[in-house]
């Protein structure tokens, strides 16, 4: 007989909170860092100042909008706000608050900005306020839910009224969705058993969805727009490849030289919620995001992609979720599945749309982890249908699109597997 | 947290589907409700010698409680059972007991959920 009874504490982590906190720290400070360098100081204000003013429903690459320099400095500042507030809250830094917080610095790059995310985050302030809640309990549906801040952009820089109706309208639609988004996001999870790692996309692009409709009817609803930069793959790749080896080093450093703990992160399955860093410890999750951030970096150089503002987010988010979801064994069947769509459909895989398909289609990297490469890639080959005519519903103002179709696509083909693999075992 | 009774059938619904995945015939469960919060306790057999994975399963349920956490992932429990959602137990519960009888082949769990 034996008997073990109590909670673990965190002291039995490698790397404490403080070191976790350090990281993510760092990692702003570097985006900081690299757009102070990028361009002279003085044309900083007003690339930062024409984000800001930018509707930037999808696709709105800010490398276009504002230039490299502004896009990583308000990326690398939200980074360092958005993990200010886990550390003002004293929350326990896990899997999922490194892919909140990359998920975010991604999104910097092209729908994210300095102005727009905190509607949201008021607006599920308020939902905790109402319920009578600490905020801390809706604090991760807050941060991902910054995905439908175009919706504030857009009404306040991209309507023809008057200045102060602009603004109302804008603060009240972000506050609005913030509010809806955290009784919607649990119930929503249901519905995709959390084979999609990116729930709160599912659930803003229905909430995206709602609103749109409602827009539309008014005519208030802007041209489908495709801002998408090119030629920084010289400046981008260097800096990727040198932040991604410096993770798998330091992974490997701080797990005592070794890659103990790996083997174990790669046979999970990734499905919600897979938390790494909770129940495999920091060092070997920082080498999966490094490896991973490997993968989707080689891939796009295998493609002749391009390295801007939008696949820079959808590096960002795959690397933020190996820390909550995504390893090799699971993504690649789905990237996979979307290069064979290439074969067969009438598009390149160099197309923006597509690139983008392949890097975040890795929200459903938990149907290949549980059902095996093959259902990978058959969800990765539908769902590069399914998310080039989803985004019309929510006309771009939920940035996770992916996410949304990635829902609609998991729905959908989880029950079916399930069906179709026969008898459980007894 | 507004959904206490939810979360704890769905903490319960989880254990079940995990022991029944392992192989159980005898799953009993007792839960008690009092001003402080709930106490759940389930005694199942097994069948095999799934040692590895009640290690695994007594690990995860000792994963310290995440607050933060509840409203994004409290619906995701027992849904699906595939021995990895243990981990969703472990942090909606303040504390826990477990005793494995390798012998007789059963285990014995206790956990406290507080409220606020």
């Amino acid at each position: 007989m034996t008997e073990q009874s109590g909670k673990l504490g965190f002291d039995r982590y490698l790397v404490g909170d403080g070191g976790k906190r350090l990281f993510l720290f760092l990692f702003g400070g570097l985006l900081c860092a690299v757009g102070l360098l990028a361009e002279p100081i003085s044309d900083l204000p007003a690339g930062v100042a024409r984000i800001l003013v930018e509707p930037d429903y999808l696709i709105s690459d800010y490398f276009h909008v504002g230039g490299k320099g502004a896009s990583f400095l308000n990326s690398g500042i939200l980074t360092l706000l958005f993990t200010s507030i886990l550390v003002y809250y004293q929350v326990h830094i896990r899997g999922i608050s490194i892919a909140a917080v990359f998920t975010v610095a991604g999104f910097s790059f092209f729908g994210k900005n300095l102005l727009n995310v905190w509607f949201i985050l008021g607006g599920v302030w308020l939902y905790s306020w109402h319920q009578r809640e600490s905020f801390l309990k809706f604090i991760y549906i807050a941060f991902f839910g910054t995905a439908l801040a175009p919706l504030v952009s857009q009404l306040m820089f991209g309507l023809h009224f008057p200045g102060p109706f602009r603004v109302a309208a804008g603060a009240v639609a972000g506050i609005s969705a913030g509010f809806l988004l955290p009784s919607l996001a649990a119930s929503f999870l249901s519905v995709h058993k959390g084979y999609n790692l990116y729930n709160v996309g599912f659930t803003a692009g229905m909430v995206g969805t709602l609103y749109v409709s409602l827009f539309r009817s008014h005519g208030f609803i802007p041209e489908a727009r495709v801002l998408w930069s090119t030629g920084s793959n010289g400046v981008l790749l260097p800096l990727l490849v040198g932040m991604f080896l410096t993770m798998i080093l330091a992974g490997f450093q701080l797990n005592g030289r070794s890659f103990k703990g790996l083997s174990s992160i790669w046979a999970h399955s990734g499905r919600l919620l897979a938390d790494f860093v909770d129940i495999f410890d920091f060092p070997p999750t920082l080498i999966n995001m490094g490896v991973n951030g490997l993968l989707v970096v080689a891939y796009l150089l295998l493609i002749g992609g391009d390295f801007n503002g939008p696949t820079l987010g959808g590096i960002f988010t795959v690397v933020g979720f190996s820390a909550m979801g995504k390893t090799p064994r699971n993504i690649l069947p789905i990237m996979l599945g979307v290069v064979l769509g290439s074969l067969t459909k009438n598009w390149s895989l160099s197309d923006p749309a597509i690139q983008l398909a392949a890097l975040f289609g890795t929200t459903l990297a938990p149907i290949a982890g549980e059902f095996g490469w093959k259902a990978g890639i058959l969800a990765g080959y539908v769902h590069s249908s399914v998310v080039l005519y989803v985004g019309v519903l929510h006309a771009g103002f939920n940035l996770y699109n992916n996410g949304f179709a990635g829902g609609l696509v998991a729905a959908m083909l989880v029950p079916l597997i399930e069906a179709f693999r026969g008898r459980e075992k007894e | 947290m507004k959904y206490e009774r939810l979360v704890v059938s769905r903490i319960m619904s989880e254990l079940m589907n995990f022991f029944f995945s392992m192989g159980a015939r005898d799953f009993t469960s007792h839960v008690v409700r009092d001003e402080k919060g709930f106490e759940i306790r389930v005694e199942s057999d097994y069948s095999g010698n799934p040692s590895s994975k009640i290690r695994e399963m007594t690990r995860l349920l000792r994963m310290p409680r995440a607050r933060e956490m509840e409203e994004y992932s409290w619906s995701l429990s027992g849904d699906i059972s595939t021995g990895q959602e243990i981990y969703l137990v472990g942090i909606m519960t303040d504390d826990v007991s477990v005793e494995h009888d390798e012998e007789a082949g059963r285990v014995r769990i206790r956990l406290t959920r507080l409220l606020e």
